[in-house]
């Protein structure tokens, strides 16, 4: 005899899958392994099932969202360790420069750049643009899953979109 | 009001009291600095939207999958261990082509009704086309060269076509039809967005199929690897 989805099974899915989106865009941009994602997102919603059942958080996207982050670092790591793969272009960290962003910069910009773009930020402003913009995610949620005060959050949030304006405008120059 | 990141990130966050947001809305009139700082910051948030795309097709396929197999695999082998059916290994020295004769002898041999699987009785039997699909695995071996072109056949009255890859070195089987494929009785049935999708396991293989109505493509992929693996191949072959 067939069998259903169990009730387990159900309410799991019930309860992550409207986060998928979200999950996806989170492992899509949060590493730069952007190859991985859907691997990523199902490895996320393996571990998840794991502990559902002691799952008690009252947001089960942070809670998936937080998975798929640490998962995420740990591939990080793993790769850190191996032999340098291809290097992407160095990136100065240094203040982004006060920049004048045309409008008509923007408004051609496509998803590529911009996904470009966010992948050459500092990983904690990247970091944090992924779980606000991206997911979105509150400054004080943001702030509770990286560890950090929420002002630090509202900083790197900035500082990285000053960054990546300043990036799509140079990108725009040189097309 | 003075300049500071401090009060551009306050005054865009939206955290400004009253009169200090228009004390900062009239700074932003005269420092160009702040200004541009502001207007960058909003230029980015218009052009981040651009990512919020929505997971791709069949991730949720995919996703529903990986967690059943993970709800029904780990209690079905414990409880199982040692006794489900192990197929027919190719024997040392059969060519791999030999596999369509080997399943055309079990298709006359069923429809004489004097097979039952090897290894599985108290089992209730496949269907015959999944039987006999899943007969054509050698596994360890590469696919015969008929089956990676694309082999047309018909099992019990229905037509359908069958294709193998190697995966990872591992054969995979898919087969496809215009019409619903008969689920195996010991399947798991899933209810996620696809219609109709099964999976099952039958001593080293894993199975996956999903039934579509509509004159739409039905499909099942017979495979040696862990149950786990097998979403990630049907995503690897655009199934799922």
């Amino acid at each position: 005899m067939s069998s259903k989805v169990n009730d387990e099974d159900r309410a799991f899915l019930d309860a992550a899958l409207p986060h998928l989106d979200v999950v996806y865009r989170v492992a899509r941009y949060a590493s730069k392994d952007h190859h991985r994602a859907e691997d990523l997102v199902q490895e996320t919603y393996l571990r998840a099932y794991a502990a559902f059942g002691a799952h008690r958080g009252d947001s089960t996207k942070a809670w998936l969202v937080t998975i798929c982050l640490n998962l995420a670092r740990s591939e990080g790591r793993r790769r850190a360790r191996r032999p340098a793969e291809t290097p992407l272009p160095p990136f100065q960290d240094r203040e982004a420069p006060g920049v004048s962003v045309p409008e008509e910069a923007l408004a051609n910009i496509d998803r590529g750049s911009v996904s470009r773009a966010l992948s050459r930020l500092p990983e904690d402003q990247r970091l944090a643009i992924v779980l606000m913009d991206l997911a979105g995610h509150s400054a004080s949620e943001v702030a509770d899953m990286l560890g950090c005060p929420r002002n630090t959050v509202l900083s790197r949030v900035h500082r990285g979109h000053k960054r990546l304006a300043s990036l799509l405008v140079e990108e725009d120059v040189t097309r | 009001m003075s300049c500071s990141e401090d009060g551009v990130v306050a005054f865009l966050a939206g955290e400004l009291s009253e009169a200090d947001e228009r004390a900062f809305d009239e700074h932003l009139l005269h420092c160009e600095e702040c200004w541009q700082a502001v207007h960058a910051d909003r230029a980015a948030r218009f052009a981040l939207e651009k990512l919020r795309q929505p997971a791709p097709a069949g991730l949720q396929d995919r996703v529903t999958l990986a967690v059943a197999i993970a709800g029904a695999d780990a209690p079905r082998r414990a409880a199982s261990s040692g006794r489900l059916a192990t197929l027919p290994v190719r024997r040392a020295g059969q060519r791999p082509v030999a596999r369509l004769v080997a399943a055309a002898g079990f298709l006359i041999a069923l429809a004489a009704g004097t097979i039952a699987w090897a290894g599985t009785k108290g089992q209730p039997a496949d269907p015959p086309q999944v039987a006999a699909v899943a007969a054509m695995m050698t596994p360890g071996s590469s696919p015969a060269k008929a089956l990676q072109a694309g082999e047309h056949m018909v099992i019990a009255g229905q037509e359908l076509a069958v294709r193998a890859y190697l995966m990872d070195g591992r054969e995979t089987i898919v087969a496809t039809s215009a019409r619903p494929f008969s689920v195996p009785p010991t399947s798991h049935v899933l209810s996620g967005p696809s219609p109709k999708a099964w999976m099952a396991t039958k001593g080293r293989l894993s199975m996956y199929g999903v039934n579509r109505s509509g004159g739409k493509q039905s499909m099942f992929l017979v495979s040696v690897m862990p149950m786990a693996e097998l979403p990630g191949v049907a995503a690897h072959l655009g199934l799922i």
